[in-house]
Order: C-alpha cells, then sequence, then structure tokens
C-alpha cells in the first residue's frame, strides 16, 4: 500500500491539477485506503457503485464511517478533500469500469472469424462504409467472405440510363474484386437484369470464382417482372472455364435466366449441396443425369425450367433434405432420396414417385385444378408418413359425387391444410370423403374460396344432409376461412362438429384468408347474417369444452 | 461426475473468478467446445472455462438451457400439445428479452459465444451489431464500438473515393 501511493497521487496530480492544487497529503489518503478497504471488506458496497458515480450515497457512508473513527468533523475541508481524493484514488486503482476506454472497441477485437460471421451477415455496401470509421477497421470489412452484389442496391439509388446502370455494376463488382484478389472467397452472388454487355463480365466473374476458390456460386440474371414469352436470350454458363477443383469444390449453385448445358459426359458436383434453378433451360436428360451424380444434395429447388418430359433421378440422394418443384411442365416425377423431409409441388397432377422416401413429413402441394378424388388417388402413394399437408388447388366436379371410403391413407397425418377454389358448385361429398383419408388429423385448416356469387342458405330453418357417422377422435382445432354459410358449407361444418368429440377450438372467419382479385368485401349486415346462420346450425351440437371463434 | 436422480449426468463448469456452476451434460453439449472435451473424455471433474467470468457464464448457461432441444418423456409430452411453431415464436420472445443488456455484456457474451462455440448465441448476439451497423451513419457507428475517427480528413477522402458506391 505504502509503495502504491506516491503513485496515486502522481497520477491525480498528473489528470486532475485542481485537485492537486488543494495539496492533499499522501498521509490523508493513506487514511482514506485504510477506512474505504475495510468498508470493503464488510461489503458495504461493491466497488463498481463508485465507478457508477453514486458519490452520494458513498459520501455519506465514509462520512459515518470516518466518524465512528474517531476524525474530528472541524477540519471540514480536510475531511472533504480525504472524501473527494479517496473517491478519485479508488477509481483509479480499480480502473475506470464503466468509462468508455475500457469499452475500446470491443468489437475490433473480437476473434477473426467471429468478425467474418459478422461481417458477411452485413449486405456488402455497410461492410464497405465500416471502412472510414477508424484507422484499425480500415480493411475489417474484408474479412467478409460473402460478396453479394444486388443491381438494386449498389446502384440502385441513382436513376441510370440501363447502359450508364449496367456500366457503373460491372465497375463496382471489378473494383471490389480487384481488392479481393488473391483472398479466399467463400461465396459470390450477382443479381442484376441479363443484358448483352454483361456476358463478357459474367464470363470474368466465373474465373473469379474459380481462382478465389468460391464454395458458393449466384448468377441470379432473371428481370423483376415476369419475362415476356418467347424471349431465350440466356446467359450461356460457362462450363468450359470450370477446372476439376473447382467442380469439386462447389457447395451451392443457384442459377437464374441461365442456359445450363453441361459438357458430354458431365459427371455432376460432387460435394454440391443446394441447387436452385429457377427459368434455366436445360434438357431433360443432362439434368436427370447430373443430379443422379450430385449425391451429396441437400437442397434442390427448379422452378419454371421447361423440361416437357419427365424427370426421374434414379441415382440416389441420400442426403436430399427439401425438393421443390414448380410450374416445369413434367409428365412424371421420380426421386431415389431417403432422407427427403420436405417436398414442394406446384403444376399438374402428373404421377410422382417418392415411394422411398420415407420419412417425408411434410409436403405442401398445388395444383392447377383438379378434383379431390383424383388428387387423393395420386398423392395418396407419395405422402404415405406425411404429417402435415397444405394442398392448393381449384377443385374441379366430379364426374359422379359420392361418399368414397379410402381405407386409411394418410394415417401419421396431424395437419391438415386445403386451400380451395371452387370455380362451381361447392362438393360437400368430395371434401368429406378427403378428410376422412385422414382419419387422425388434429388440425384441419380449410380456406375457401369462390370466384362467383354463393348463396348463403335461408335464415328460415332449411333442413340440411346428415352424412353418416365417422369420428375424428383427434381432432381438437378446426379453422374456416370464406365461410360464406352456402347450404354445402353449413353441411360439412355440422357434420365436422357433430364428428369431432374432443373439438377444442373452432373458428369460422367469412372473409377469405387469400383473397381473389377484385372481390369487395363484405358488407356488415351479410356477415351478420353468416354468423347468425353458423350459430343456429351448430347449436346443441357443439360441446361445452370448445370455443367458438366468429370472425 | 456428478449425477442426480433421474439419471441425468451432471457438468460442472468453472470461471476464473471460482464460481462453480453445475449443469446438466446435455445443456452443456450446447456449447460444441465443451462438448469436444466431453467427447475426448476431458471432462472428468470440473471444466475450467477461461476468459469467461461468472456473470457471463451464468448468462450463457441461462442461455443454453432454454434452447436445450427437449427430449425424453416430458419433451413428448409437450410437443404435442404445443405447436412447434408457437414453441418457436416463445423461444424468440425469450431470445428478445435475454439480449437487453448493456453493451459491454453484449460484446462479452459475443466473446463467450464464440469461445464456446454455440452457434444460436453467437448468431442472437451478433444480430444486434449487424442491425446497428447497417441502419446508422458513421458516427452513430462509432459511438456504438466507442472507437474514434482516428484519420485525416484527406485521408478518409481517399477511402471514401476508393468503394465511393458504399457512401452513397
Amino acid at each position: 500500500m505504502g509503495n502504491f501511493v506516491p503513485g496515486i497521487v502522481s497520477r491525480v496530480d498528473h489528470c486532475h491539477p485542481r485537485i492537486s492544487s488543494h495539496q492533499i497529503e499522501p498521509l490523508t489518503i493513506l487514511a482514506f485506503r485504510a477506512i474505504s478497504e475495510h468498508i470493503r471488506r464488510c461489503k458495504v458496497f461493491d466497488r463498481k457503485l463508485i465507478a457508477n458515480g453514486r458519490f452520494q450515497l458513498l459520501s455519506i457512508l465514509l462520512c459515518g464511517v470516518i466518524h465512528a473513527k474517531g476524525i474530528t468533523w472541524e477540519d471540514r475541508c480536510k475531511l472533504c478533500c480525504i472524501l473527494i481524493c479517496g473517491v478519485i484514488s479508488d477509481y483509479i486503482h480499480h480502473g475506470p469500469i464503466d468509462a468508455k476506454e475500457s469499452a475500446i472497441d470491443l468489437l475490433g477485437d473480437l476473434p477473426e472469424d467471429v468478425l467474418c460471421t459478422i461481417f458477411s451477415k452485413l449486405p456488402l455496401e455497410e461492410a464497405v462504409r465500416t471502412s472510414a470509421v477508424s484507422r484499425k477497421w480500415r480493411y475489417l470489412w474484408m474479412l467478409c467472405s460473402k460478396l453479394s452484389f444486388d443491381g438494386n442496391t449498389v446502384c440502385g439509388k441513382n436513376n441510370y440510363e440501363k447502359r450508364m446502370y449496367t456500366l457503373m455494376f460491372t465497375r463496382i463488382v471489378d473494383r471490389v474484386l480487384e481488392q479481393y484478389r488473391g483472398k479466399l472467397v467463400e461465396e459470390l452472388a450477382i443479381k442484376i437484369e441479363l443484358n448483352w454487355m454483361l456476358v463478357e463480365h459474367l464470363d470474368n466473374w466465373v474465373r473469379f470464382a474459380v481462382s478465389s476458390r468460391t464454395k458458393a456460386l449466384v448468377f441470379d440474371l432473371a428481370r423483376e417482372q415476369r419475362q415476356p414469352p418467347g424471349c431465350h436470350d440466356r446467359y450461356k454458363f460457362p462450363f468450359e472455364l470450370l477446372d476439376e477443383d473447382s467442380i469439386c469444390r462447389l457447395q451451392k449453385l443457384h442459377l437464374s435466366f441461365v442456359d445450363f448445358q453441361p459438357p458430354m459426359h458431365f459427371s455432376g458436383f460432387p460435394n454440391l449441396r443446394k441447387l436452385d434453378l429457377s427459368i434455366v433451360s436445360v434438357n431433360g436428360k443432362d439434368i436427370q443425369h447430373m443430379l443422379s451424380n450430385c449425391c451429396n444434395l441437400e437442397w434442390l429447388s427448379i422452378v419454371r425450367c421447361h423440361l416437357n418430359g419427365e424427370l426421374e433421378v434414379n441415382g440416389p440422394l441420400p442426403h436430399l433434405l427439401y425438393l421443390k418443384i414448380a410450374s416445369c411442365r413434367l409428365t412424371n416425377i421420380a426421386f431415389h432420396a431417403v432422407n427427403l423431409a420436405t417436398f414442394e409441388y406446384r403444376g399438374l397432377a402428373v404421377p410422382i414417385d417418392l415411394s422411398k422416401s420415407s420419412e417425408l413429413k411434410c409436403a405442401n402441394i398445388w395444383y392447377y385444378g383438379d378434383t379431390l378424388e383424383h388428387t387423393i388417388t395420386v398423392l395418396a402413394n407419395v405422402l404415405i408418413n406425411v404429417q402435415h399437408l397444405t394442398l392448393d388447388t381449384a377443385c374441379e366436379p366430379p364426374k359422379i359425387p359420392c361418399l368414397m371410403h379410402y381405407r386409411c391413407k394418410f394415417s401419421q397425418m396431424t395437419y391438415l391444410q386445403l386451400r380451395l377454389v371452387y370455380m362451381e358448385e361447392f362438393n360437400i361429398l368430395s371434401l368429406v370423403s378427403f378428410v376422412r383419408s385422414a382419419p387422425f388429423i388434429k388440425k384441419l385448416e380449410l380456406d375457401f374460396r369462390f370466384p362467383s356469387y354463393v348463396h348463403s342458405v335461408q335464415e328460415s330453418d332449411e333442413p340440411i344432409r346428415k352424412l353418416p357417422e365417422r369420428l375424428f377422435n383427434n381432432l381438437k382445432s378446426l379453422y374456416i376461412t370464406g365461410f360464406k354459410a352456402c347450404i354445402g358449407q353449413v353441411e360439412f361444418l355440422s357434420h365436422m362438429v357433430e364428428n369431432s368429440p374432443a373439438l377444442e377450438i373452432l373458428s369460422i372467419d367469412h372473409s377469405d384468408k387469400y383473397p381473389l382479385e377484385g372481390h369487395e368485401q363484405d358488407t356488415k349486415m351479410v356477415v351478420d347474417a353468416v354468423h347468425r346462420i353458423a350459430r343456429r346450425y351448430l347449436e346443441g351440437k357443439i360441446s361445452s369444452k370448445c370455443t367458438l371463434i366468429l370472425l | 461426475m456428478a449425477t442426480r436422480e433421474a439419471g441425468k449426468k451432471m457438468i460442472m463448469l468453472k470461471s476464473p473468478d471460482g464460481m462453480e456452476f453445475e449443469v446438466e451434460e446435455a445443456v452443456a453439449m450446447e456449447s460444441q467446445t465443451i462438448r469436444k472435451m466431453i467427447e475426448d473424455d476431458c471432462a472428468d471433474t470440473a471444466i475450467l472455462i477461461p476468459n469467461i467470468n461468472s456473470k457471463i457464464l451464468s448468462r450463457v448457461i441461462e442461455y443454453c438451457n432454454k434452447h436445450v432441444p427437449t427430449t425424453g418423456a416430458t419433451g413428448a409430452a409437450a410437443s404435442d400439445t404445443v405447436a412447434p411453431a408457437a414453441l418457436a415464436e416463445d423461444l424468440k420472445i425469450w431470445d428478445a428479452e435475454f439480449i437487453k443488456v448493456n453493451r459491454a455484456t453484449r460484446f462479452n457474451l459475443i466473446q463467450a459465444a464464440s469461445y464456446l462455440n454455440i452457434k444460436g448465441l453467437l448468431d442472437l448476439t451478433s444480430q444486434t451489431t449487424i442491425d446497428t451497423i447497417s441502419d446508422n451513419s458513421l458516427e452513430e457507428i462509432r459511438s456504438f464500438l466507442s472507437t474514434k475517427n482516428d484519420y485525416l480528413p484527406e485521408e478518409e477522402q481517399t477511402i471514401r473515393r476508393e468503394n465511393q458506391w458504399a457512401f452513397q
């Protein structure tokens, strides 16, 4: 303690000339330190409190202690000095706790890999901007190993004419890539609408990706609006620029508006995990062959690539977890993916073979229009173990309306969402048959849409059909939107409520969850009428345990 | 290694300031660093966690406790009644509450998450920094980072010119 004191004094002198002018004696400081040490041991206060500036409480405490220790009050000035000096010395001794100095650029001191994570999550321009923060931050942004250039953000704020826009974009990209030359780049992403001026640059950027050992490549060259038909001038993907190493290195590939023609005997990307193709011209045979050889694929999406034929991938894809196929004009789909968990499809109800995918739990199907009867026959083979199905379709009326008795088709299904558009009459028999094919559902959501006007049942007690009983013992929640109280809907509702003894929540919403264009909101009068009808037909059927919500 | 009723393995974690924390093995294994130690049998008695004081360590354990995947009988029952989506939503709200700490603590948490290799916590703690950098002016970033602009004016001009597009 003794040799510590002069240090304090000199530092006090240095930092606080005004205090030093009071000529504080080392002895008083010593006395104070002894007291404060004593207090600290007694845990009367925490030293952080001092630093936090709660001087007042501290002063009171100290006064009390000093008083008890017998230092007289006469020498008020001295006491004051002791107090102030003590606080300051303590402050200096224990170091500033709250002061900004201790927090100096904590972020900049983080380990490189953490900074790399942080920078890689920032939009590139924000990362670049930090170069002007301070000298230390001058090159920190280059820890960012994901380079993503989006035409809209890179030169979006200026309304350049198209040619100028492209020129600006290529210059900016080239400028940044120049700074990155010789460094590893995990991901290179380019998003800009394709035009002929870009082709040469795109080739160069592929070269850059090869030399920077890039693992993920994104070329999103589609235009924002829907492509006009017959526009086929797509960027030809330069397979010739990839060497064997880069083909092996590639883990993620996302191409949009690209002409994808693998060379003869191309044997796939052996380490590719994620493949996203949208509006890509590719030959059916080529892609089947290529996919069969991408055995590490985990995520695959093929959207609006008109294959005009079948897509049968025979090679096993044991790691594939997610598969999406949308608007590809296919006649037939088959995959050998034992671990597939999620399947999304949009298109015609063509035969799908996923029989090896016993782990398939979640499916999202969007048919352009079909009868529910046919839908079941197609999906039953695909969705054997599915727990959660979302089906979106325009329901066509069945040829012969009747209550079908499917044997339990979807025995694992617990959550069913149906988004149904009825161009023609609502058919309760098809719908009940469909729901019955999933007898163990816990949650059912139905979103109805009717493009044309629907008549609700008359307010006078109109008799409704009663279908034979078949219980849904597990059904706990039933949500219906687009409830217009037409006769079929009322029949369906009453049937479901009567056959769901465990129902806990029933929500009936007259409005459409996914409104059709040009549809007006119903007036309050209509809504009230719908609610009245629902209440009347549910009376006596709904159990007291069930919460009814009318919207 | 201590074992508690229910047959759950317990792990002792020690902070450099001498505090000891007894946690379930599954909770400790949320940290990839500790997982590796356990798997390599380096966790016989207590694991000393250097560089992370007891205050931060207790917060980290709190996070891991909340985020450890529920398994066994109680877990199955929970997932029966509560939809996974609702659980995820709850967790999000909890996370938002958890991260309401001062700046120094947050940076300490980033460091801890990085050292202990807990991806979720690292994502959560670094997100605020990411948001701050993306939403604010340079001056605000500097004040957030408690760092001073030590460039000469002409130097800063050069830097801005180098990547002008990012400063528009």
